[in-house]
């Protein structure tokens, strides 16, 4: 601050009010900052620069420059494991993006027992991945599964859910899906709720039908929010691990090998660090561009908000 | 409003619920801290806690070990040894603590402190980068080539040397622990790969007795699986790639693949040679018993559906690891094990069957002083060979139900040591899975054992378990082509890198 120019009393109390009030403010994010330096940008920085060292069990024995990325791009692995991850993030947004949007719908229009519903669709949150997994694993299964079951009940082929490679992924996302609607299903009713009454009522005075008046009035209004979940949604399932990992080890050759089960395996099975912190760093690029709309959007969310 | 506090209500319910869940949910086990034993003696020597005061000469089993009068020349030195029984099973734990304090009466200088830490690859990388390794630690399977690669198993030869454990054990086992004529570890246990199959199974079929060469085996499948109750003729582990990597090597040993074909130098580069006939035959055999004879099981595998496939009757036959019989024992209590019997693999096309063995090892931290790795190498030499912990290892096994003795295994010792040590195994085997025609096929060469490949193993499993796994999915799998591209990636993306 230029000191020289002159301050009046009222005006350097009120100086001294601001820098006082910003003190405190610091404090109080200390122990937060803190935090996140030691588990989240320490390590991400380790990272990096593990990724041009050769790292082993004992820890970093050398620079190698660029070698690790070198093994990295030219393994047909990470070709493969990123065109598995589009696959699944467009089968994500055709088979699971509009679900909880759907319930949350469903669920506002229900004048008294809205919440039962809400309860149900929480609960798959609220099971341990690995025994829901487990759980799937046996409707999956291709001989005496429940699924493959009752389609012979029906009367229609069974079929190898887990073992088709071109069936697997989709149902993988059924149970990404099933996982994540509660989460989801809860923030749309919030932003529906957000919804002022009166757009409705004036919107059945002009003879809105139901349909009519969620697709041009409601859907409009959540857009920027159902913007955010999309990005969310794409950042999470570019890092499935534990379905792959759990249900189908990579997948019936390598069509559910993702980068997220590449990187553990470079580091847990092959003690290669070094290549699993590349791995590492190639998703935090790709992830990186996502959030980087994420804050866009909800930047540009908040704002309208006080518009 | 009635609505809105039981909304609240229901909202605070859900959200404790939800953290409560979360926490039980996410939470990893760590590995558990050590907790110091303590020993029974402080100051005037004692008598050791409770073991057969028979005199040495009388035990059935003799001394091979001479234990020094001094470890570290008496200094104090303290090592943490993992392995230890977990609270849960208190009779073992307090077994385990007297042998302990027994040892420790022997050694007063020296102090043993137990953690029960039981290896697993995900949560050993982080012991090592916090320095936290147990001094004395057991590692299973493929791994110790592992250990002894990234510098973490301590150098023990001068004590094999000293104590004449290099000739005592078997040569092929010793081979485990083995690199560059130095020896990293002392083998626990060993076991061989083979056939494992259900004799009442093939009885009901018509067989009486396991498949000689894979035709037969094909055949045998076929007449042996049942897709409407869900039984498998045939099963090898085809889901995990690295445990797919390595079952299927074996397969393509039993074909006429070496390791050296694997990897072999060449004017002192690295080449890859895994794609030539054996291994093409052996892929092509998989890829029939698939899709021609549908004799394998239809999800996707590891180590352990591997070996519950067997155990619950959904697979009549498996190709398995000798020592896996133990492991079915203690997951599955109920199956009776005598249905089970273990034999060679089938005949190859040059007539003999191979085998692979692997084993458990205890190895000692590199990070270790060399006061400690005396102490920890004594200690577990002490635990093994002395005759009265052997019998007393036994005695105590007898009353507890979840200790297994017995079953098939790789002589771990040489004669005439092994053939003592095996008959007195004999005596407490509870465990009564038929092994002859195995111990045979070993006895008279039938049966060669091999060695893994030994550069860039891992890897090597990695890249080749796709491939099988893609060769049972897909019907239209182009066996030579996939073959192809696996060893071309084998070799410019791992071979040509390798630093």
């Amino acid at each position: 601050m230029n000191l020289s120019f002159p301050i009046k009393k009222w005006e350097r109390l009120l100086q001294r009010q601001k820098v006082r009030d910003q003190i405190n403010a610091y404090l109080f994010l200390l122990p937060a900052l803190g935090l996140f330096a030691l588990f989240s940008w320490y390590p991400i920085l380790k990272t990096v620069l593990y990724s041009f060292q050769k790292v082993g069990l004992r820890g970093p024995a050398g620079w190698v420059g660029l070698n690790n990325y070198v093994r990295l791009l030219g393994n047909p692995a990470f070709a493969i494991a990123w065109r598995n991850v589009l696959d699944f993030v467009i089968l994500s947004i055709i088979f699971g993006f509009m679900v909880p949007i759907v319930l949350a719908l469903m669920i506002n229009e229900m004048r008294r027992y809205g919440y039962i519903f809400q309860v149900v669709t929480y609960l798959p949150t609220l099971i341990p991945v690995a025994i829901a997994l487990l759980v799937w694993r046996f409707i999956y299964a291709p001989e005496g599964g429940i699924l493959n079951s009752t389609l012979k009940a029906v009367g229609l082929p069974s079929q190898l859910w887990l073992q088709n490679p071109k069936l697997v992924k989709f149902s993988l996302i059924i149970i990404m899906t099933w996982m994540g609607a509660g989460g989801s299903v809860l923030i749309y009713l919030a932003a529906l709720k957000e919804i002022n009454v009166e757009v409705y009522e004036a919107a059945e005075l002009d003879g809105f039908s139901p349909w009519q008046r969620i697709l041009y009035i409601t859907l409009p209004l959540i857009r920027t929010r159902m913007a955010i979940m999309l990005v969310l949604q794409i950042i999470f399932v570019s890092q499935v691990f534990t379905e792959p990992f759990i249900l189908t080890m990579g997948g019936p050759g390598n069509s559910t090998l993702t980068p997220v089960l590449e990187m553990y395996r470079a580091a847990f099975e092959r003690s290669d660090f070094g290549l699993a912190s590349a791995w590492s760093v190639s998703l935090l690029m790709v992830l990186g561009v996502f959030s980087a709309i994420y804050v866009g959007l909800t930047r540009r969310s908040e704002a309208s908000r006080f518009s | 409003m009635k609505t809105r506090r039981f909304s609240l209500v229901l909202g605070a319910v859900m959200a404790f619920l939800v953290l409560v869940l979360s926490a039980c949910g996410g939470a990893t086990p760590a590995p558990a801290t050590p907790v110091p034993v303590e020993p029974t003696a402080t100051a005037a020597p004692q008598e050791p806690t409770p073991v057969p005061a028979t005199p040495t000469e009388e035990l059935p089993i003799p001394t091979v070990v001479q234990m020094p009068e001094q470890i570290a020349g008496g200094r104090p030195v303290e090592i943490v040894v993992a392995g230890a029984p977990p609270d849960s099973q208190p009779e073992l734990r307090a077994a385990w603590d007297e042998q302990a304090a027994r040892f420790m009466a022997l050694y007063p200088n020296v102090k043993i402190v137990a953690s029960d830490y039981r290896y697993d690859p995900d949560s050993f990388a982080a012991l090592v980068a916090a320095n936290q390794v147990p001094t004395l630690f057991q590692v299973y399977m493929t791994d110790p080539g592992k250990m002894v690669e990234q510098g973490v198993a301590a150098d023990l030869t001068d004590y094999f040397k000293a104590t004449g454990l290099d000739k005592l054990f078997n040569a092929s086992v010793l081979n485990i622990v083995t690199v560059n004529g130095k020896v990293y570890g002392i083998p626990m246990k060993a076991y061989a790969m083979g056939l494992a199959y259900n004799k009442n199974m093939l009885a009901a079929a018509g067989f009486d007795h396991p498949p000689r060469d894979w035709n037969e085996l094909a055949s045998m499948a076929q007449a042996l699986t049942n897709r409407d109750t869900g039984v498998a003729g045939f099963t090898f582990i085809f889901g995990d790639p690295k445990a797919a990597g390595w079952h299927t090597t074996i397969i393509a040993y039993d074909f006429g693949l070496k390791n050296t074909d694997i990897v072999y130098e060449e004017n002192g580069k690295y080449k890859a040679g895994f794609d030539n006939e054996a291994m093409r035959n052996a892929l092509q055999m998989i890829y029939d018993l698939r899709w021609k004879y549908d004799v394998l099981p239809l999800e996707a595998n590891d180590w352990a559906k591997n070996g519950e496939a067997l155990a619950t009757g959904h697979a009549a036959m498996a190709l398995m690891a000798s020592d896996q019989f133990i492991w079915i024992r203690q997951t599955f209590a109920d199956v009776d094990m005598s249905q089970f019997a273990f034999a060679p693999l089938p005949a190859g096309p040059s007539g003999k069957s191979v085998s692979l063995v692997g084993g458990d090892v205890a190895m000692i931290s590199a990070s270790a002083t060399p006061d400690q790795v005396e102490a920890a190498f004594y200690f577990r030499v002490w635990t093994q060979l002395d005759p009265h912990e052997i019998m007393a290892r036994y005695e105590a096994g007898k009353k507890d139900p979840t200790t297994v003795v017995g079953g098939p295994s790789v002589p771990l010792y040489t004669d005439p040591y092994q053939s003592t040590y095996a008959a007195l195994e004999e005596q407490y085997s509870n465990l009564p899975v038929e092994y002859s025609l195995f111990q045979q096929s070993v006895v008279s060469g039938q049966t060669v054992f091999m060695i893994e490949p030994q550069i860039a193993g891992q890897d090597y499993y990695g890249i080749l378990g796709p491939v099988v796994n893609t060769i049972v999915t897909d019907k239209n799998a182009d066996v030579a082509r996939l073959l192809t591209e696996a060893q071309n990636t084998f070799q410019t993306n791992v071979l040509d890198l390798l630093k």
